[in-house]
């Protein structure tokens, strides 16, 4: 297991130079913008002044090589600055929205691997059936789909059509439970709020299956190759020589045995997911960090916009960080 | 002897004829979808070349008919916020679609390729920071990213293009390098370089064309990504700007309309970015199994 926390610690090291990179970029890229953030707060007819005095207080006045090395002096402390927009701690802001963003992307990826792994499955199965063949034609025309316009379809069937579901926001006003994780299904559940938790719940519907069914296309895509590819080894063809059921063959030896992959596909996919739920949450004003980041963009928040970056740039490599672990405790074969 | 002879009887007729040569008899899935593709995307390119042809009425001409009408016999799918003509719109705006995303795919391709050739031939310092760098690009979330330049430079067809081609450079860049490093040990690079052929001579004439299957592929799986990422940044209202005719903006101003239960302004832009995501998939999914014949089914 050393070998294991040498790449573990390997890897962290790595991530350095790539939240470096894009923080870099990201840096440029916002000052050279057009757009002044002053006029965004005061508005374009404040006097001269006012604004001169605004940008000597937000250190907007200094050359780009000097913001930068105060924003990564700051930044190696654990400081992301303060919100041009709100003057908000932007840690603190991102605490806020993020248990948003983690509600949705957790409860899409069970429906889409729900959906993908069971139906990837019985389509290797069954292959060359009519069913292989509808569900093949499933994962390409849902892997089509633009996810915002999926989301305005089900929020005019489901909300405005049979008004069934409610299509924005992550609970009724007033309803909403007392905060402990900012998961609103969990603080209701902890809180015993049961109203509240029938809110959450009917508010996460729509916008989990939105980003669930787009998501699970690739899921039965993968799920499928990977079944194909077990069910031609040796150890398969000795399974039903031994006179195995042939269900058991499949969705016992070959199903096992071909998760190890997905688990993978599941981190990999996860930058994908937070990009969908950057329009899932703008299509259902689902207050997390995709409405956060696209939010901040329009009123030019530098600090908000670079915050948003590093965090994610972070949340990207421990995940897959995560899944590289998972790997090895599921894959005994696997040796770092 | 066989060898020779077969070699003499067949002329070389290149990658590309002896695809549609198999291609007009189709013999298994991918070659079917192959062809389903191109049929379904020829029909998008004369919408993009001929809109005029086949748009009843002008797309930005406001007022043509009462706002929010559904579906008639004047207008076939209607007329949206604007009593703008949706079906002309959704005609003029596959050429928005097919020019943004071609031409960010296309320079991504220009860019990427080069340096991952270029990378992996070489090695070395350069080769382990440009990996490093795309690497890093690679991992990000490509719409967040392709989000934040598309704010900087501003709406517009040309900085639309620009800010998603910046997120498949790495695309290209790893498919290309992955396959030099492949190819640069093969025995007969190692031929070409004893006879003393230069390095530039070896990529152009050994390593270039046996990455070129592999790059369609990913050009065309790029194209379908691009058509959804242009759609997205427009639905943002980073992309495209108003009154051009374009999809995702016409998304964008169905995002108000949802209340008013009007469905006709939402339903057809999405579906025509459906189907012409759909074609190029079905064209980069069969080519896949077609120039791989490990993925190929029955």
């Amino acid at each position: 297991m050393a070998s294991l926390r040498y790449y573990i610690i390997t890897r962290l090291l790595l991530t350095i130079p790539m939240v470096l990179l894009l923080l870099s970029l990201i840096f440029v890229v916002l000052r050279v913008m057009p757009g002044d953030p002053v006029n965004a707060i005061l508005g374009p007819k404040a006097p001269e002044e006012y604004k001169q005095q605004l940008r000597a207080q937000l250190g907007l006045d200094k050359p780009i090589h000097e913001q930068y090395i105060d924003y990564l002096v700051k930044l190696a402390q654990g400081d992301l600055g303060k919100s041009l927009w709100t003057r908000r701690p932007i840690a603190e802001e991102i605490m806020e929205y993020f248990p948003a963003t983690l509600e949705l992307t957790l409860s899409a990826m069970v429906i889409a691997v729900l959906i993908g792994v069971f139906t990837g499955a019985y389509s290797a199965y069954r292959r060359n059936s009519p069913a292989d063949h509808t569900l093949r034609t499933y994962a390409i025309v849902v892997y089509s789909t633009p996810i915002f316009w999926l989301g305005l379809m089900l929020q005019l069937l489901f909300g405005v059509y049979l008004k069934w579901l409610p299509i924005c926001g992550r609970a009724d006003p007033l309803m909403e439970p007392t905060r402990i994780t900012g998961l609103y299904v969990l603080d209701s559940l902890l809180t015993l709020n049961f109203p509240a938790l029938v809110s959450s719940i009917r508010h996460l519907i729509l916008p989990s299956i939105t980003l669930g069914i787009v998501l699970s296309g690739i899921f039965v895509r993968m799920t499928r190759a990977n079944m194909l590819d077990v069910l031609r080894q040796d150890y398969i063809a000795a399974a039903r020589a031994r006179g195995i059921p042939e269900r058991l063959v499949v969705y016992k030896h070959a199903l096992k045995n071909s998760l190890i992959p997905i688990v993978t596909m599941m981190g990999l996919q996860f930058a994908l997911l937070l990009g969908g739920a950057v329009l899932t949450e703008t299509v259902f004003s689902w207050h997390g960090m995709g409405y956060y980041f696209i939010m901040r963009i329009y009123y030019r928040d530098f600090p908000a916009i670079q915050g948003a970056t590093v965090f994610f740039a972070l949340l990207v490599a421990l995940v897959s960080l995560i899944v590289d672990i998972l790997y090895v405790y599921i894959n005994p074969r696997v040796r770092y | 002897m066989e060898v020779e002879r077969a070699r003499v009887e067949e002329p070389p007729v290149g990658m590309v004829g002896l695809l549609l040569k198999r291609l007009r008899k189709p013999a298994y899935v991918g070659e079917y979808m192959v062809v389903a593709g191109l049929a379904l995307l020829s029909v998008f390119l004369f919408l993009a070349l001929f809109p005029d042809l086949v748009a009843p009425y002008d797309p930005i001409a406001i007022g043509l008919g009462p706002r929010l009408a559904p579906p008639n016999s004047q207008f076939i799918m209607g007329t949206d916020h604007l009593g703008r003509d949706v079906l002309s719109r959704v005609i003029w705006g596959a050429r928005i679609a097919l020019l943004v995303s071609t031409s960010a795919a296309v320079l991504s391709l220009v860019i990427g390729a080069p340096l991952g050739l270029v990378s992996g031939f070489l090695g070395g310092k350069l080769d382990r920071v440009l990996s490093l760098v795309m690497d890093s690009i690679y991992a990000f979330p490509s719409l967040v990213l392709a989000i934040a330049i598309a704010a900087v430079l501003g709406p517009g067809i040309a900085n639309v293009a620009i800010a998603i081609s910046v997120i498949y450079i790495p695309t290209y860049f790893r498919v290309v390098r992955g396959e030099v490093l492949v190819i640069r040990e093969q025995l007969y690079v190692e031929a070409a370089r004893a006879i003393g052929a230069k390095s530039p001579t070896i990529m152009r004439k050994y390593v270039l064309p046996n990455a070129l299957p592999s790059m369609i592929v990913v050009f065309t799986l790029n194209v379908a990504d691009a058509v959804l990422t242009e759609a997205g940044l427009s639905f943002l209202g980073l992309g495209i700007p108003p009154p051009t005719p374009d999809w995702g903006q016409d998304l964008q101003r169905g995002l108000e309309v949802v209340l008013s239960g009007s469905w006709h302004p939402i339903f057809f832009p999405g579906i025509m970015i459906v189907l012409l995501v759909l074609a190029f998939c079905l064209i980069g999914d069969g080519l896949g199994e077609v120039l791989n014949p490990r993925l190929r089914e029955p």
